[in-house]
């Protein structure tokens, strides 16, 4: 029997935009749907046209039928916190749902213990981290059994760790008969996990069948591996991880693949940290912690969720104080932030008026911002989103955005956290791009991110972040010893070298 | 950090010790009150709640200063000035209700954190189970809009939206766009709460009051301990009533050390 049936589904935003278009297709109990897609596709509001209690307002056409429960986990980890103890978070869908007492205290423990967050249960959720909240918020989700499960980009903010735990738990609560649907950029391992796949590309939606797969025509987000065979030209069926080594071992011989080419940054220090200690209360975050950031270095501050990331850098910005140990801008370099939720770096309606605000209080001319449209070209496509507001751009264009001011105003050193939060695989290789021709301009940047992808491509050196200290490598240190890049995951068997498909040059001879 | 005895208690004892604690505190005269005030004034000190003195010190000074001037009553004048008469009993008076406010605000401040806010909406809650709900998230859009108004600062600062304010009609509209600006991110977020409310089944018509607190034998001891103890602050012998409200008040100073939360 199906758990869930749509059939015809169209559905038009109120500003006429239609997003949906006679979608159809079936799911049974227990298989799994991806649905990938560009940023801004259409993919959330899907999940919420299905979950009817949350559905978006506009002119929705067709039908949606399932029989049974359905849970939903927003993107955004904030939507989905609703209290301020954590535990109250985790145990309110299961009170709702009327489940008794003891079983509700059972299941938590027992879920806590599942997601190695027993430790969360007594904290505020105000003091959590975006990871940690979205740990916290799925936890929640697995207190019930629904028979279906709307996922909206789960793994954007989890750790590597916390990422496999989640995956392994998505495996378990399929095999007991829930149906899900997960939208989601981080494709690898979803897709091989996958049952059916909706594509959304240029206003069309399509289902396709694992199986059918390879009639589809543009395969958006997908995964590295397949990117890869499709470059080399090899057949792609099964699209699994398992035949991309095989075909990859039939051609090993007559392909080269480069590694990544970096450039070392110049040796003049910008921004120096010392000695740095913090805690939240009685909970020690930084321990005596040393970095250093040059001139045109892109480096990256990893580690795990909750290791204190962010904090490093309010602390830089001197959003709080450390409790010893201090941080130095050399020579009247700058410092520009970038915060997780980029809602908070606007002020004004539009870009155009945000940009003439900032500018005028800066006491700057408002001709800078036609100088930096010339000086940077790859600025070039925000001239046509200047009367938009902020908060209606693509997480991608948005970024963008948010660094485009940065640089109005004149600063060198930027601390971005999380700037590939959202983004599809196009912005996200967009945003590296422009990250590495800024850095050649002089630009330095202190980046917290979790993708091992984006750092790969991106990085000049990597900060590993755990128990309060860092440990610094560089990118041929880091990876793949301490860390895989999503490809290199996939295709270790074939014991080609690490590298990255749009970048490294693949060579094929005869 | 080990765990306190009072993280352990059943809310419920621990607001019978609260209202015992309470009620000696309005019972006591100033020698009482002065040994209320040291005793919580160490267990503040040990939970690092010390500062709260700092907004009731103002307060307790200007009843200090307010009694003499308004209250004209007892025989012992001490000095006239500007007609009044300042009388010993009007400035014993203004001592005891100084002490009186600092003693409650300590009281309030310190073992309301032991309670915890958690323990405190549950015994709310079992009285009054929806209303506990809407307290819990109306702490939480504290949270959000508190942390709206500083996150939108903070950028605003890094983006040196305030450097060159030095008039105060520029101050006040940097302020007002500040304000704006947060206050429209918060409004989304309470949107994005009352989402998550009904996709997380917040409206479905059977659910269950969680009651996750056990009675057990550490509970009776501790409300007979307390409670015998208590009796003896009623006693009109100083060396009754000032040994009762000690041991009543260094109780917290015994069990309260240790980790709040449970």
């Amino acid at each position: 029997m199906n758990v869930l049936d749509v059939k015809d589904f169209s559905f038009t935003y109120p500003d006429r935009h239609q997003v949906i278009h006679n979608l159809s297709f079936s799911l049974a109990k227990g298989e799994m749907m991806l649905i990938c897609g560009k940023n801004g596709c259409g993919k959330s509001t899907l999940l919420r046209c299905i979950k009817k209690e949350v559905a978006p307002k506009g002119k929705a056409q067709g039908e949606i039928r399932y029989a049974g429960t359905s849970q939903i986990l927003f993107q955004d980890c904030d939507k989905n916190i609703i209290f301020r103890s954590a535990y109250e978070d985790l145990i309110f869908p299961a009170c709702n749902s009327g489940m008794p007492e003891e079983e509700i205290n059972k299941k938590a423990e027992e879920v806590l213990a599942l997601f190695g967050i027993t430790h969360l249960k007594g904290r505020n959720t105000g003091t959590l981290s975006g990871g940690e909240k979205q740990i916290l918020s799925l936890a929640a989700l697995f207190m019930l059994e629904p028979d279906l499960l709307l996922l909206d980009e789960p793994l954007a903010q989890l750790d590597e760790p916390a990422k496999e735990v989640f995956l392994q738990k998505l495996a378990l609560i399929q095999s007991s008969g829930t149906a899900i649907i997960i939208a989601e950029h981080h494709t690898d391992t979803v897709l091989e996990k996958a049952q059916k796949v909706l594509i959304f590309s240029d206003g069309t939606n399509e289902v396709f069948d694992k199986k059918a797969l390879k009639d589809a025509t543009v395969l958006p987000n997908f995964p590295e591996y397949i990117r890869l065979e499709q470059r080399l030209q090899l057949p792609v069926r099964d699209f699994t991880a398992a035949e991309a080594c095989e075909n990859l071992r039939a051609v090993k011989e007559n392909i080269i693949i480069c590694p990544l080419q970096r450039t070392v940054p110049q040796e003049q220090i910008v921004l120096a940290g010392e000695n740095i200690c913090f805690s939240y209360g009685e909970n020690k975050v930084l321990n005596g912690l040393n970095f250093e950031l040059h001139k045109g270095e892109i480096a990256f501050l990893c580690g795990a969720n909750g290791a204190g990331k962010s904090t490093l850098l309010e602390l830089i910005c001197a959003f709080h104080k450390p409790s010893s140990g201090s941080v130095h801008v050399h020579n009247n370099h700058r410092l520009g932030y970038l915060a997780q939720n980029p809602v908070f770096s606007f002020l004004k309606d539009t870009l155009l008026e945000d940009y003439r605000f900032v500018l005028k209080k800066n006491k700057l001319p408002e001709s800078v911002i036609r100088d930096a449209f010339a000086r940077y070209p790859l600025f070039a496509d925000l001239e046509a989103l200047l009367g938009k507001n902020p908060l209606d751009l693509s997480g991608g264009e948005r970024a963008k955005a948010a660094i485009f001011k940065l640089i109005l105003l004149g600063r060198d050193i930027m601390l971005l956290d999380e700037p590939e939060k959202h983004l599809d695989k196009n912005s996200m290789e967009a945003l590296s791009n422009m990250l590495l021709k800024l850095s050649k301009s002089g630009f330095s940047f202190l980046i917290v991110s979790h993708s091992p992808d984006f750092i790969y491509r991106t990085a000049h050196a990597v900060h590993h972040l755990s128990d309060g200290s860092i440990t610094s490598f560089t990118p041929e240190q880091y990876f793949p010893q301490q860390c895989e890049t999503s490809l290199y995951k996939a295709i270790k068997p074939t014991a080609l070298p690490l590298s990255d498909v749009t970048e490294a040059e693949v060579k094929t001879h005869g | 950090m080990k765990s306190s005895l009072f993280s352990k208690l059943h809310p419920l004892s621990f607001l019978i010790f609260f209202l015992e604690a309470l009620i000696t505190c309005f019972y006591s005269e100033s020698a009482g009150l002065l040994v209320i005030f040291i005793c919580l004034f160490i267990y503040a000190i040990i939970k690092k709640k010390a500062k709260t003195l700092l907004w009731g010190l103002p307060l307790a000074a200007f009843m200090l200063i307010l009694n003499p001037i308004f209250y004209h009553g007892g025989e012992t004048v001490l000095f006239s000035f500007w007609g009044i008469n300042y009388t010993l009993e009007a400035i014993e008076n203004g001592i005891y209700s100084a002490l009186l406010i600092l003693c409650t605000m300590l009281l309030f401040s310190v073992l309301g954190s032991t309670l915890g806010e958690e323990k405190f909406l549950y015994v709310f809650g079992r009285f009054f189970p929806k209303l506990a709900l809407m307290i819990s998230m109306i702490f939480k859009h504290f949270d959000l809009l508190s942390d709206a108004y500083k996150k939108t600062k903070n950028m605003a600062k890094m983006n040196g939206c305030y450097q060159n304010d030095t008039k105060l009609l520029e101050k006040i509209k940097t302020a007002a766009v500040i304000f704006e600006a947060f206050t429209g991110a918060a409004l989304e977020g309470s949107i994005d709460t009352a989402l998550s409310l009904s996709a997380k089944g917040y409206y479905s018509k059977h659910k269950t009051h969680i009651k996750s607190y056990r009675f057990a034998a550490r509970d009776f001891l501790f409300i007979a301990l307390c409670s015998a103890v208590f009796v003896f602050v009623f006693f009109r012998q100083p060396w009754v009533f000032l040994p009762a409200t000690a041991v009543l008040f260094l109780i917290p100073i015994f069990f309260g050390r240790g980790e709040a939360t449970v």
